[in-house]
C-alpha cells in the first residue's frame, strides 16, 4: 500500500510539473510574438504598389443584420481587385471575439490578418501585443491615410494611447437614433423635429394633452438595454458637460463636481421624460406603438432603421423613398438631453456611441499582405459608393469627404436619416480609452437602472450611487489592469 | 499431474496481472477523458492560483504565492465582495431549494408506490421535465414570466410585474423566486425515481409489525420509512446540494433571454471573468485562486453533511445490553456448531 502511494505521488508530481509545463510551453506564442516584415513590394512607374494575388483575412465583429451587406461590400471589392486582392471575411459575434479571436491571434491558430471590430477593445489588442503598428507599412508601400479627411472625434484614439504608432482606423460611427412620424408631428404644429430639449419637451407635451399618450418609444427587445445605458444614458452624460473616463483612465464621476452635476442633470433629463408621462420606463411594445401612430418618437438601433422604413412603407402602401418623405423622418439626439444653461454650451452637440476600427494583427509578416490591409481600409473609408452602401446598414462613414459627398446627399437613406442623426460625426464620442470597456458599460447599465429605473428616488440615493458606482468601477480597473 | 508451489504462484500472478491489464483497458477510455480534462485542468488551475498569469502575455508570469487568495479575501475588492455575496445567495437558495426539493418527491414517491390507478402514467409524467434541456427549460420559464402581457403568469394575474428583472424589489428576489419554481419543476423527477425505489425496498413485515404495535401512519413514515431510505435521502440531499451550487445554466438562461445582465451564481462568477477576454485575463491566477476555494469550500460543506448524517457511532445505555444480547447468541451459534461438528462425527 504504502508503495502505491509513492507511485501515485511521484506520478501527481510528474503530471502536474509536465501540465504546468505544457501550459507555458503552449503559450509561448510560436507563431510569434515578435512584429516581423517579411518580402518585397513591386512598384509600378508611378510609384504605386502592384498587387499580385495578395489573399488576407478579415475577422470582423459584424454579425447582425449588417453582416449581409458587409458581405455585399467585401464582393465589390473582390470583383475591383480581382486578381490583385481577395478579402476573406469572416465574422465572430461580439460576446466571443474578444476571447475566441484573440486567442486564435495569441496562440498562432489560423488569426485573421486584420479585425474590424468596437474600437473601445483595441486597447487591449494593443496592450497585448495582437495588434501591430501600420507606420513602417504606410511608409513602405506609400498607401497613406489622409487623417483630416477623417472624423476628428473618431480619430483620436488611432494611436491606443501610444507614442506616435498608428494601431487603429475608424470606419464608421452608430449610436442610438431616433425616427419621427411626420404627419403626427404636422398634425401638432410643427414643421420640423425638435432640435433642443425645450423643443422635445414642448412637442411632448402637447402630444400629451392631445392624444393622452406618451410621444416616446424604446426600440423593442433592446439587447442588455444596451442602448439606453451605454448609448443614450452616456449620451446624456456627456451633453451634460460630464466625462466618461479622466485623462488617467478612472472615472471621477462623484468626486468630480461638474461630472456629479453631469450626472445628476442626464439623470434628471430621463426622468422628466417619464415622471411627465412622456415616455415609459420599461422598455417594449416601441415600433407597435410608432406605425400605429400612437407616438411621434421612436429611439432604434442604427441598424434596423432600413428595416423599419420599410415596415411603414409597406403600411402606407408606398415606396420607401414616399415613406422617407411624407411618413418617417430621421432626427439627432443632440441637445435632446443637455439640461438647462448645458443646452447653449458645444457639450450639448455630443453623441456617444461605438465605432468600428480595422486593426492589423501581428500575425501578418509579409509586405504584400500588411500594404493590401491598408489598401482595403483606404478603399473601404474613402470610396462614396461604399460609404453610401455601409450607411444602409446604419453605420455613417468616419470620412467626412464621403459624408459630404454628391452620392451620399443623393442617397434618401443616407441624407434622409444617416446624416440627420449625426448632423455632425466631429461631435461623435466613443469610450475614451480603458482596458475594462464591459465592466465601463455594465457599472453604467447599472447606474441607470439604479436611479432612473426607479420610481422611488430622492437626491441622496441618486448620490450615494453615483459614488459607489464609482468606486466599484475604480477598484475594477485597478485590479484588473494591475 | 502436480504443480508446484513456486509454478501455481507464477500462474496466480500471471492471471493478476492480465486481469489488471485488462481493467486498465476497460477504464482507458474514460480514464484519458478524465486526466485531459478534468485532472489536468485542475492542476493548471491549482498552479496558477500562485501565479501572476496572462494567457495573453504568458511572458510576465510570476510567482505570487497567496496573493491571489489574499485578494479574494479583501473585503475592500468589490470583484471579490460579489464572489462571497453569490456565494452567499447560494447557500441561501440550497437552505430554501433542498427542503423542497426532498419534501416534495419524497410524498409524490410515498403516494405512487401506493399504486393508485394510473400510477405508471403519472409516474412518467413526474419524471418528464428531469429529461428537458435546461436551456429549452430557461426559455419556456422566462416566457411564461415575461413583463408584459406576452407573459402567461401576468396575462393570468393582470399585472405587468418585471419578474425576470427583480424591479422593483431590490436583490432580484423575484428572479429567484421564477428560479426556484423552475429547478423545483425539472429536479423532482431525479429524486422521485430514486425515492420510488428506495420506498419499494422497505419490507412490508416492518409496517405490518408496526401496526401490530399500535403505530399510526406517521409512526410508520418516521421509525420504518426514513430509517429505511435513510442512505437514498443522503444521496439525494448530496445530489441536490451540489447541483444547487454548481447552478450556472438556468440563471444565465434567465440572464440572457430577460436581457437583465444579474450574476447571481459563484459559477457565473468564474465564467464571466475566466472566459471574459483580455480585459480580465491579467487576473487569471486570482480567478483561479476564486474557482479553487469554490472548489474546497463545497468539497467542506460535503464532507460535514455526510459526517452529520453518517450512522451514530455514540453508545446509549441500551448499547451494552445490546452487545451482551449478542455476544450470548454468538455463544449459543459456537455450541451448535460445535453440536453440529459432534453430530457429524
Amino acid at each position: 500500500m504504502k508503495k502505491f502511494k509513492a507511485i501515485t505521488a511521484v506520478l501527481l508530481s510528474v503530471l502536474m510539473c509536465g501540465a504546468l509545463a505544457a501550459t507555458t510551453a503552449c503559450n509561448k506564442n510560436d507563431g510569434g510574438s515578435e512584429i516581423t516584415t517579411t518580402g518585397e513590394l513591386k512598384k509600378d512607374e508611378n510609384g504605386k504598389v502592384i498587387f499580385d494575388d495578395v489573399s488576407i483575412k478579415l475577422e470582423t465583429v459584424v454579425a447582425g443584420d449588417d453582416w449581409a451587406k458587409l458581405q455585399d461590400i467585401i464582393k465589390v471589392f473582390n470583383k475591383k481587385y480581382d486578381g490583385q486582392i481577395y478579402v476573406n471575411a469572416h465574422c465572430t459575434s461580439q460576446g466571443l471575439f474578444e476571447t475566441q479571436v484573440a486567442d486564435r491571434i495569441s496562440n498562432n491558430n489560423n488569426p485573421p490578418d486584420f479585425i474590424m471590430s468596437h474600437g473601445k477593445y483595441h486597447k487591449n489588442f494593443a496592450d497585448k501585443k495582437l495588434i501591430q503598428p501600420m507606420n513602417e507599412t504606410m511608409e513602405l508601400s506609400g498607401i497613406t491615410v489622409d487623417y483630416d479627411s477623417y472624423s476628428q472625434g473618431l480619430m483620436k484614439y488611432r494611436t491606443l494611447g501610444t507614442d506616435d504608432s498608428i494601431y487603429s482606423l475608424a470606419s464608421d460611427a452608430q449610436s442610438i437614433v431616433v425616427l419621427y412620424n411626420k404627419k403626427l408631428l404636422n398634425e401638432l404644429g410643427y414643421d420640423n423635429p425638435p432640435t433642443d430639449r425645450s423643443a422635445l419637451l414642448d412637442v411632448c407635451a402637447k402630444f400629451k394633452d392631445q392624444k393622452h399618450s406618451a410621444a416616446i418609444a424604446w426600440q423593442d427587445n433592446d439587447n442588455n438595454n444596451d442602448n439606453f445605458s451605454s448609448y443614450s444614458f452616456s449620451t446624456a452624460i456627456l451633453q451634460n458637460g460630464g466625462t466618461l473616463v479622466n485623462n488617467e483612465g478612472k472615472v471621477d464621476w462623484y468626486s468630480n463636481e461638474t461630472n456629479r452635476t453631469a450626472f445628476q442633470n442626464a439623470i434628471q433629463a430621463y426622468r422628466e421624460l417619464y415622471d411627465n408621462g412622456y415616455a415609459t420606463r420599461n422598455l417594449g411594445g416601441g415600433f407597435g406603438n410608432f406605425l400605429n401612430e400612437k407616438c411621434v418618437f421612436y429611439f432604434a438601433a442604427p441598424w434596423h432603421v432600413e428595416g423599419l422604413v420599410k415596415q411603414v412603407a409597406n403600411k402606407y402602401k408606398v415606396t420607401e423613398e414616399k415613406a422617407a418623405e411624407e411618413y418617417v423622418g430621421g432626427v439627432s439626439t443632440a441637445k435632446w438631453f443637455a439640461m438647462g444653461e448645458n443646452a447653449n454650451k458645444e457639450c450639448a452637440n455630443y453623441i456617444y456611441g461605438d465605432s468600428h476600427c480595422f486593426a492589423m494583427t501581428r500575425s501578418v509578416s509579409d509586405i504584400n499582405k500588411k500594404a493590401a490591409i491598408l489598401e482595403f481600409f483606404n478603399w473601404f473609408t474613402t470610396t462614396e459608393e461604399i460609404g453610401v452602401k455601409w450607411a444602409k446598414a446604419g453605420h455613417i462613414t468616419s470620412c467626412s469627404d464621403v459624408s459630404n459627398s454628391q452620392a451620399y446627399k443623393t442617397d434618401i437613406f443616407a441624407s434622409e436619416f444617416i446624416s440627420n442623426f449625426y448632423p455632425n460625426v466631429d461631435y461623435f464620442q466613443s469610450l475614451p480609452l480603458t482596458s475594462v470597456a464591459d465592466e465601463f458599460e455594465k457599472t453604467l447599465k447599472s447606474l441607470y437602472a439604479a436611479t432612473v429605473l426607479t420610481t422611488d428616488y430622492s437626491e441622496a440615493n441618486d448620490l450615494a450611487a453615483i459614488r459607489n458606482k464609482e468606486k466599484e468601477l475604480n477598484h475594477s480597473t485597478g485590479f484588473f489592469e494591475k | 499431474m502436480e504443480i508446484s508451489i513456486e509454478q501455481r504462484k507464477a500462474q496466480r500472478s500471471k492471471a493478476k496481472r492480465k486481469e489488471v491489464v485488462l481493467a486498465i483497458l476497460m477504464i482507458a477510455p474514460f480514464l484519458l477523458i478524465f486526466i485531459c480534462f478534468s485532472v489536468i485542468p485542475f492542476i493548471m488551475g491549482f498552479g496558477f492560483s500562485f501565479m501572476k498569469y496572462d494567457p495573453y502575455a504568458p511572458e510576465g508570469t510570476s510567482f505570487v504565492g497567496f496573493l491571489n487568495f489574499k485578494n479574494l479575501f479583501d473585503a475592500e475588492n468589490p470583484i471579490s465582495v460579489a464572489f462571497w455575496k453569490s456565494f452567499l445567495t447560494m447557500f441561501l437558495f440550497s437552505a430554501v431549494s433542498i427542503p423542497a426539493l426532498i419534501i416534495v418527491p419524497l410524498f409524490l414517491a410515498y403516494e405512487v408506490n401506493k399504486q393508485p390507478p394510473g400510477y405508471k402514467i403519472f409516474r412518467a409524467l413526474l419524471y418528464l421535465p428531469s429529461i428537458v434541456s435546461i436551456t429549452i427549460a430557461g426559455a419556456v420559464f422566462c416566457n411564461m414570466f415575461r413583463n408584459d402581457s406576452s407573459g402567461v403568469v401576468n396575462a393570468i394575474l393582470g399585472t405587468d410585474i418585471d419578474w425576470l428583472g427583480g424591479k422593483p424589489w431590490e436583490d432580484d428576489f423575484l428572479r429567484w423566486v421564477v428560479m426556484f419554481i423552475a429547478r423545483i419543476w425539472m429536479g423532482i423527477g431525479g429524486n422521485f425515481v430514486i425515492f420510488s425505489a428506495a420506498l419499494r425496498d422497505v419490507p412490508k413485515s416492518l409496517y405490518e409489525a408496526c401496526e401490530m404495535d399500535g403505530g399510526n401512519r406517521w409512526t410508520k413514515i418516521l421509525k420504518v420509512t426514513l430509517p429505511h431510505i435513510k442512505f437514498s435521502l443522503n444521496m439525494c440531499i448530496f445530489n441536490t446540494f451540489i447541483g444547487a451550487m454548481n447552478m450556472y445554466a438556468l440563471p444565465y438562461t434567465f440572464s440572457t433571454l430577460s436581457n437583465q445582465d444579474i450574476d447571481v451564481a459563484p459559477m457565473m462568477w468564474i465564467q464571466k471573468y475566466l472566459l471574459g477576454g483580455m480585459a480580465y485575463s491579467t487576473q487569471t491566477g486570482y480567478l483561479c485562486a476564486g474557482a479553487l476555494v469554490f472548489g474546497i469550500v463545497l468539497t467542506l460543506v460535503t464532507f460535514i453533511e455526510r459526517k452529520v448524517t453518517a450512522p451514530s457511532s455514540k453508545r446509549t445505555k441500551n448499547t451494552a445490553k445490546y452487545e451482551q444480547m449478542l455476544l450470548g447468541r454468538k455463544t449459543l451459534l459456537h455450541s451448535s456448531v460445535k453440536r453440529e461438528e459432534y453430530n457429524y462425527d
